[in-house]
């Protein structure tokens, strides 16, 4: 009598005895559609916000990007700006031209900043954050033969958070170098967002750190990259808030889920009545010079 | 010992302060009086006083206070440390005590066919109206102040009773109880010893006997889907053996085999237990009002105790069942001085298998072997030697689409040791010393290597090393007092990955912890109605790096309110160094032991429960009611997506400072005797969990929060050979999780946007309600040789489909839910037999 079995599942199958499915009269939860922002307000960059309205996710509706928000700035409950929409071509997944609301104006070390929006239609929604302080490396050097780079970081509070990545400043492009660590504490984001909480992984785009201890830590990277290395080399110390690096952090987990018996987690936000995130943070550039 | 009474002495104060006649008020100036004044004065103030003249210490006494409280003046009037004072409404009896009067009693009670130690029997003195249950080892204690030839009362549910007068002189007192012919497969609770007499709380306790009477999963008697059934106690997935208790995770139940703990009590990825009923001999749980002796866990303490072995004769029992097969037995090594019991069980459809196709790709199969050695040296001294030992094996070999050979296996199993010496240190104080060993490990690979060696390999283990010694004195009438100290010494290997080709290897830190407690606690009968129970448990844990020592109070009072009804209260303050990492909770191999480490803090918890306790129909039915709150902090869950495969070291794979809450009512109606005995339990609760990074920080339910759960479970003897057995279980679905949005955020790597799904809270669905309807029924025929039995049983018995897990699936731009069912109504038989 030839059986054929196929490893673990026919196991599973036996053991399930007679295992059935059967369609249910299940109301799946309608969530209604909401504002989206995703503000990320980094000290020395220009100030960009994305606005979308969200779509239930058991229906046929998908989600959308607007261009009629009305989007307020607000620095120490002050306003200070209301932002323009500007067409981006677009990269990653939406094929599209679409739009970001963006400001001159510039940030400041500390200050609270409130991001207001309102669409047509929805509930008006806002996310507020406060600028951490600048990053100041320590005992920095650059090993360009070796392609590593350490220094050390004085916490300014505790927890701090902290995100570091590297990548070549080309014309018009960033293309972002692999860094390795042998830091266990570090979280480890690869190329496709999915964030490793393992601390022996090789290489990541970028790497994150709660610490949450007082005082002085070193931090040692290496960079590498599979294409030519040729242009400026930078790499990016931020210190992040604590709204920023939990939603960070949540979206790059969240990629991992396995349906089966996990905990299937949300998404990490402060926006009140919507989704997404208002987060700040303060830089410091390392340039390598070649 | 003084400061442990004085410890005690501040725990009870406020008992004493509740007594109105210590501090009624005699109205009387200040100023010289002579004792016949001052006694004169107390009568005026309507107190009955009844002493002997020559009892009066003090002739004359100085009052610096006007007005003072009645206790004061006794105090001053008679000598204390000769004399005590007895309230009794509006009078009191100065009585002398009479320390040359007081006598011990003490001794065992054991089963007179076998020689077997019985645990909880109560050996009772109707003229003193005093009692006391044996321990663990069968062994009691009491302590009297009449030294006269006393009638002292042994029994036992199940046994006749035992009545002998026991003179002034005569100690030990033991007593051999021989099993009525009426002898009944009951609930095993003595019949005068009933819950409303003890401070312990949020107990339960059923013989084995009565779990081989209720339907059982394919057959397979298992004691764990049993305990599922009492109030507050929840299964984690359908089938699976795993506890949830008071809200509590899968990991926070300590399961005790002999004293020993035991870390994955689970066979066949959590669809039996590891413990055979052929070879166990009581069942006890603790799900609150922890005494201080407990530790280590926060939410149960389930401790299960292996027969000894019949000292006097030969026996056996076994079954044949679809599952698994069993075999027990027991016997003197040297009569009435020292038995064994074995015991043995397999599963076969491995073996089934093979025969049917020698070539048959897969293999698995569950055994396990328990063993108890039990000597007794002398009157005094006593020796058990426990051994468990329980393995799991799967294989696959399968080939891969190439034709080539791509095996796969996952091995796991327990294995406990220990070694107890009961001694009679004197006629008031017994010890208990243990030595333990107990061990989990979980491996798998897969694939061969070039050197025939797994091509991956994971493998996790912890491995725990003990001593303690327990004691037990009662020098006071009133008063039973246990302290003790244990150590152990934990290794944890939390995840070693290996793969052989690439010569690579990945792992955890491995950690070795020293994990100390010592603790002492009173149960003080203070009087008639009141009785408390009071004690503290410090523990001290180092995993390295960090020193963590936790004082943990605990307290229970019982109050009489009649002789049948009292009133309960507890509260139980608990540590737990060792964290289970587990996704699922229904007890798979893969579940991770890791220790507290400098990083990670153990769990801790804190527990209020209050109860009403009552017995009628002469005892033979219990009804009682709690209310528990427990608070939990310092727990830790695994990150979204992070699993036991997730590489490196498991600490960054979790959350950490976890908050939980659990409250609810449970009800509990008992039929401790009978034709029919069993049980109805009812328990609304409610449990939510909290993490910083999980759910955006707020409160979520726990993923076994069920609103209300239901288990009615009874057993009908229609005659000696007939019985029958019916379990109906309904729980409330199990929370999950679906997404509820979809919406775009900025890829920070090309600066496009990409989508995301979201979920609008955890876990704030429910799967469809549980219930099941299980029958069974067990015939059976006395043989020359003992007993036969055959049970059959009717596993959901009206085909319910439970859900185990729902599924949306989409077509056509559809969506449907869909549920997958594990179990449909399956039959069971089983050949059980006695010799």
């Amino acid at each position: 009598m030839a059986l054929s079995f196929n490893r673990v599942s026919i196991f599973c199958a036996f053991l399930v005895l007679g295992a059935c499915t059967k369609t249910l009269d299940f109301p799946l939860p309608e969530e209604k559609p909401k504002i989206v922002l995703d503000a990320k307000l980094i000290v020395g960059d220009s100030i960009k916000v994305l606005a979308g309205i969200s779509a239930p996710f058991w229906s046929n509706a998908t989600p959308v990007l607007s261009d009629s928000a009305r989007i307020y700035l607000f620095e120490n409950q002050l306003l200070i700006d209301t932002l323009q929409p500007k067409a981006v071509e677009s990269g990653g997944l939406f094929d599209s031209t679409y739009f970001l609301y963006t400001s001159g104006k510039p940030l400041n070390d500390r200050a609270l900043y409130t991001i207001k929006a309102s669409v047509e239609g929805f509930p008006d929604v806002e996310g507020s954050d406060r600028v951490p302080g600048k990053p100041e490396p320590l005992h920095l050097v650059i090993d360009t033969v070796e392609k590593q780079i350490s220094f050390s970081l004085i916490n300014q509070s505790v927890p701090a958070y902290y995100l570091f990545d590297c990548y070549l400043d080309r014309e018009n492009e960033r293309l972002f170098l692999n860094l390795s660590t042998s830091d266990p504490e570090m979280l480890v984001q690869e190329s496709s967002g999915y964030i490793y909480t393992g601390a022996s992984l090789p290489e990541g785009i970028r790497y994150y750190l709660k610490n949450e201890n007082s005082g002085q830590r070193a931090f040692n990277f290496r960079y590498s990259a599979q294409f030519d290395l040729s242009g400026e080399i930078v790499f990016r110390i931020l210190q992040v808030s604590s709204d920023y690096y939990r939603h960070e952090v949540s979206k790059g987990t969240q990629e991992a889920d396995v349906p089966l018996f996990s905990d299937q987690g949300n998404l990490h936000s402060n926006v009140k009545n919507g989704y997404g995130i208002v987060a700040c943070a303060h830089k410091t550039e390392i340039r390598v010079n070649r | 010992m003084r400061h442990l009474f004085a410890v005690f002495g501040i725990l009870t104060c406020v008992f004493c302060q509740a007594q109105v006649n210590r501090q009624y008020v005699i109205r009387i100036s200040p100023g010289r009086y002579s004792a016949t004044e001052v006694i004169d004065s107390i009568r005026a103030g309507g107190v009955q006083l009844s002493y002997a003249n020559s009892a009066v210490y003090q002739q004359e006494i100085v009052l610096d206070n006007a007005n003072p409280v009645l206790h004061k003046l006794l105090s001053m009037l008679f000598d204390e440390q000769a004399y005590r004072f007895i309230y009794r409404k509006n009078k009191v009896i100065i009585s002398p005590i009479l320390k040359e009067q007081t006598r011990n009693l003490n001794g065992y009670v054991e089963e007179k066919e076998s020689g077997e130690r019985l645990v909880g029997a109560h050996v009772y003195i109707p003229s003193l109206n005093i009692g006391t249950t044996t321990n663990a080892f069968g062994y009691f204690s009491l302590t009297v102040d009449v030294k006269d030839t006393l009638l002292v009362i042994a029994s036992s549910l199940g046994y006749k009773n035992e009545k002998r007068w026991v003179y002034s002189t005569e100690n030990p007192v033991d007593f051999s109880l021989q099993a009525s012919p009426l002898q009944l497969p009951t609930v095993e609770i003595n019949a005068r010893v009933l819950t409303t007499d003890f401070t312990q709380m949020s107990e339960a306790s059923f013989s084995p006997e009565f779990a081989k009477g209720t339907p059982a999963f394919l057959g397979e008697v298992d004691i764990l889907k049993t305990v599922q059934t009492l109030p507050g106690v929840q299964v984690g997935t359908e089938g699976t053996a795993g506890l949830i208790v008071r809200g509590g995770s899968p990991d926070q139940n300590l399961l005790l085999l002999d004293g020993v703990p035991v870390y994955n009590a689970s066979h066949l990825f959590g669809f039996f237990s590891v413990f055979n009923a052929e070879a166990i001999k009581s069942i006890s749980l603790i799900k609150g009002g922890f005494p201080a002796r407990f530790g280590g866990r926060l939410s149960s303490v389930l401790s299960i105790d292996m027969k000894e072995g019949n000292l006097n004769e030969y026996h056996g029992s076994g079954s044949i069942g679809l599952v698994a097969s069993r075999l027990m037995l027991e016997g003197p090594i040297i009569k009435n001085k020292m038995s064994f019991m074995l015991s043995g069980r397999r599963t076969y459809w491995d073996l089934i298998a093979r025969a049917v196709n020698p070539n048959i790709p897969f293999n698995y199969f569950f055994n396990d072997v328990n063993a108890k050695l039990n000597y007794l040296i002398n009157e005094k001294d006593r020796l058990y030697l426990s051994f468990y030992s329980g393995r799991d094996a799967l294989g696959v070999n399968d080939a891969s689409a190439f034709g080539v050979a791509d095996p796969f296996d996952v091995k796991w199993g327990n294995r406990t040791v220990a070694l107890r010496w009961n001694r009679i240190l004197n006629e008031t104080l017994f010890g208990n010393l243990t030595a333990t060993y107990s061990r989990y490990r979980f491996l798998t690979g897969s694939g061969i290597s070039g050197n025939g060696a797994p091509d991956f390999s994971y493998k996790s283990a912890i491995e725990d090393y003990g001593l303690k010694y327990d004691f037990e004195w009662q020098q006071f009438v009133q008063h039973k007092s246990r302290f003790g100290l244990n150590y152990t010494y934990h290794q944890t290997s939390p995840g070693i990955f290996q793969t052989e080709e690439l010569n690579q290897q990945a792992s955890s830190s491995n950690i070795n912890a020293h994990d100390l407690y010592i603790y002492a606690e009173d149960d003080w009968a203070i009087n008639a109605r009141w009785k408390v129970n009071a004690g503290l448990h410090y523990s001290v844990y180092y995993p390295g790096g960090k020193l963590y020592h936790y004082l943990q109070p605990r307290l229970a009072a019982r109050y009489s309110v009649k002789q049948n009804w009292s009133l309960k209260a507890s509260y139980a303050n608990m540590a737990q160094p060792i964290h289970l990492l587990t996704n699922q909770g229904v007890g798979l191999p893969t579940d991770l032991w890791v220790s507290s480490t400098a990083n990670v803090a153990p769990q801790r918890s804190e527990q209020l429960a209050f109860g009403s306790f009552h017995h009628f129909g002469g005892g033979k039915w219990e009804v009682s009611g709690e209310v528990y709150y427990k608070w939990l902090s310092n727990l830790i869950a695994y990150k979204n997506g992070a699993s036991y495969l997730t590489s490196g070291d498991w600490e960054n794979a979790i959350e950490t400072h976890g908050l939980g809450r659990a409250y609810g009512m449970e009800l509990f109606l008992k039929r401790l005797e009978g034709k029919t005995t069993g049980w109805i339990s009812y328990t609304l609760s409610k449990s939510e969990r909290q993490f910083e990074n999980i759910n955006r920080g707020a409160f979520y339910p726990f993923k076994y929060d069920r609103r209300h759960n239901i288990s009615i479970v009874f057993n009908h003897r229609f005659s000696e050979k007939f019985e029958l057995g019916v379990n109906w279980v309904y729980a409330t679905g199990q929370a999950f999780s679906l997404p509820t949005s979809t919406y775009y955020l900025i890829d920070p790597n090309t600066g496009g946007v990409t989508l995301h799904t979201d979920y609008a809270s955890r876990n704030s669905l429910r799967y469809p309600a549980y219930h099941r309807l299980d029958l069974s029924a067990h015939f059976k025929k006395r043989t020359r040789w003992g007993q036969r039995t055959w049970s059959v049983g009717l596993y959901n018995a009206y085909n319910r489909q439970n859900p185990f897990y729902l599924e949306v699936v989409t077509a056509n731009n559809q969506n449907r839910v869909e549920q997958l069912s594990l179990f449909p109504i399956i039959p069971s038989i089983t050949y059980g037999f006695e010799f």
